[in-house]
């Protein structure tokens, strides 16, 4: 499920996520979602934040952890782009995740639940239309960012030693796991042109886990959202992750491309 | 030929291995096995395999090692997909005595070489499993260390032990010395297919789980082939 904002910035976003072949045969939903938020910066610039979480398929609200995450920090992240972009690295996993914690907590409250039962990986990038950008990540899944026409990939899947074991926004030590990248203009590496924001379930068809080659249907995917509308292309998103990228994974897929 | 220029092309798309669970089988061939509880072993373990390669995708997922023990250990079929061993090997009592030891130090080898050679081609993993079968006590101190090394392991979550005895004569505080989180269970008289069926469900369940799954063992269908 993606909610995007259709005010027109200079950051063009399209993404879609679909069901997994193993939910949908046991009757379940998606427990991926996505999220974009914009807002206006001084000087006719701009702000965006997408981000796309994955419920763990072991925990009861799962889901709904992925929908709140995924609607929280997109919006906490374009509200608090200049605390967040520019600080220390502590600071910055700091201010990121403790709120993130504190709106899951108060969901697990009303519920009468456990913060635990609302477990979820993240992904999600912030960029700025000043040349400032900023990746957050908690789990597997990934983001792919292009540089000066390179593809590389900028935050990969965190994982334990077992194909099983990974990090969750609602472990007690998600302030150690979290990853975060950051930069601004001026910084001696060219800017991001482009980044990619993937789920597990589709990450085996994207990167290669030995040699770490990505797949050249991201740069494909940059250039379709650079010519086209975003509508058209989260439509396009949607039925390649159908028709090509489900029969190749059991498990929901979702994919979130943001490009300048 | 004109082609929708927003579709992706499946051959654009990268391969990685499916995510593998090891699952080591490691047998007692001494000569008190001789006879009928040889045969109910390998009808055990054939239905075993049997069970694998009809499920898609446990039969992409396990990963098989036979280590058989009597007077020494060996490796009968060492680690390797279903598709590559195709049937198991009929095994064969050699007489001899108890090298339980022996056969847990080479299974557990064999583990960790595996996982090795998993961490080089960048295939991801499961915990790996190491089911013990004997139906007699140790002749040998080997075990001592064995036994050790196998609880360190299990303490830091890195195996998953399952110590079985068979009939009377199994010792059972041996076997116990294997595993501190899960008690030896001794097979309900020569019921090796339903402990090898539970197995094989055990194994699919643990290859359609999902990451931060954690998976719980079918403990009302132990009742049908083990006692504490």
């Amino acid at each position: 499920m993606g909610r995007a904002i259709t005010i027109q910035g200079r950051w063009r976003v399209a993404g879609a996520s679909v069901i997994g072949k193993q939910h949908e045969q046991a009757g379940g939903q998606c427990e991926d979602a996505w999220s974009c938020a914009r807002r206006a910066l001084q000087r006719g610039h701009e702000v965006v934040a997408v981000c796309l979480s994955d419920g763990a398929g072991s925990a009861a609200n799962g889901r709904a952890g992925a929908r709140i995450v995924s609607r929280a920090l997109a919006y906490w992240l374009v509200a608090n782009a200049d605390k967040v972009i520019g600080g220390t690295a502590n600071d910055q996993k700091r201010v990121i995740v403790s709120p993130l914690k504190r709106v899951l907590r108060r969901a697990a409250l009303r519920n009468g639940a456990t913060l635990r039962s609302y477990a979820c990986t993240v992904v999600a990038t912030l960029t700025t239309t000043d040349g400032r950008w900023l990746t957050v990540h908690i789990g597997d899944g990934a983001i792919v960012g292009a540089f000066a026409g390179t593809l590389r990939i900028v935050s990969a899947p965190q994982k334990g030693e077992f194909a099983n074991e990974t990090f969750f926004v609602t472990d007690d030590d998600s302030l150690e796991s979290v990853q975060i990248q950051s930069g601004e203009a001026g910084d001696p590496d060219p800017p991001p042109e482009a980044f990619a924001l993937f789920t597990d379930g589709i990450e085996g068809l994207l990167i290669n886990r030995r040699t770490g080659e990505i797949s050249r249907v991201l740069a494909d995917m940059f250039g379709w959202l650079k010519n086209n509308a975003e509508s058209d292309v989260s439509a396009a998103l949607d039925t390649n992750l159908k028709r090509v990228f489900r029969e190749r994974t059991n498990d929901d897929c979702s994919l979130v491309l943001i490009v300048q | 030929m004109f082609r929708d220029p927003m579709t992706v092309r499946a051959e654009d798309l990268l391969l990685n291995p499916t995510n593998r669970i090891p699952v080591a089988l490691c047998l007692d061939i001494s000569g008190s096995m001789n006879g009928q509880p040889m045969q109910e072993l390998n009808e055990g373990v054939r239905l075993f395999f049997e069970a694998l390669n009809a499920d898609p995708i446990a039969w992409a997922s396990a990963e098989v090692a036979i280590i058989t023990f009597s007077d020494q250990a060996e490796v009968c079929v060492d680690f390797q997909g279903l598709s590559r061993i195709g049937s198991p090997p009929e095994l064969i009592c050699t007489g001899g005595k108890t090298n339980l030891g022996g056969g847990v130090s080479l299974a557990l080898d064999r583990l960790e070489a595996r996982k090795q050679e998993y961490q080089k081609a960048g295939v991801d993993y499961f915990q790996p499993w190491l089911v013990l079968m004997t139906d007699g006590q140790p002749t040998t101190a080997e075990h001592i260390q064995a036994s050790a090394r196998s609880c360190n392991l299990e303490e830091q979550h890195k195996l998953v032990v399952f110590p079985i005895g068979i009939g009377a004569a199994a010792d059972m505080s041996v076997l116990a010395m294997f595993s501190r989180k899960r008690s030896p269970l001794r097979l309900k008289g020569l019921n090796f297919r339903q402990f090898f069926e539970w197995l094989s469900k055990s194994v699919v369940r643990v290859s359609q789980s999902r990451p931060g799954e954690k998976v719980s063992l079918d403990l009302e269908g132990i009742k049908g082939w083990g006692e504490l």
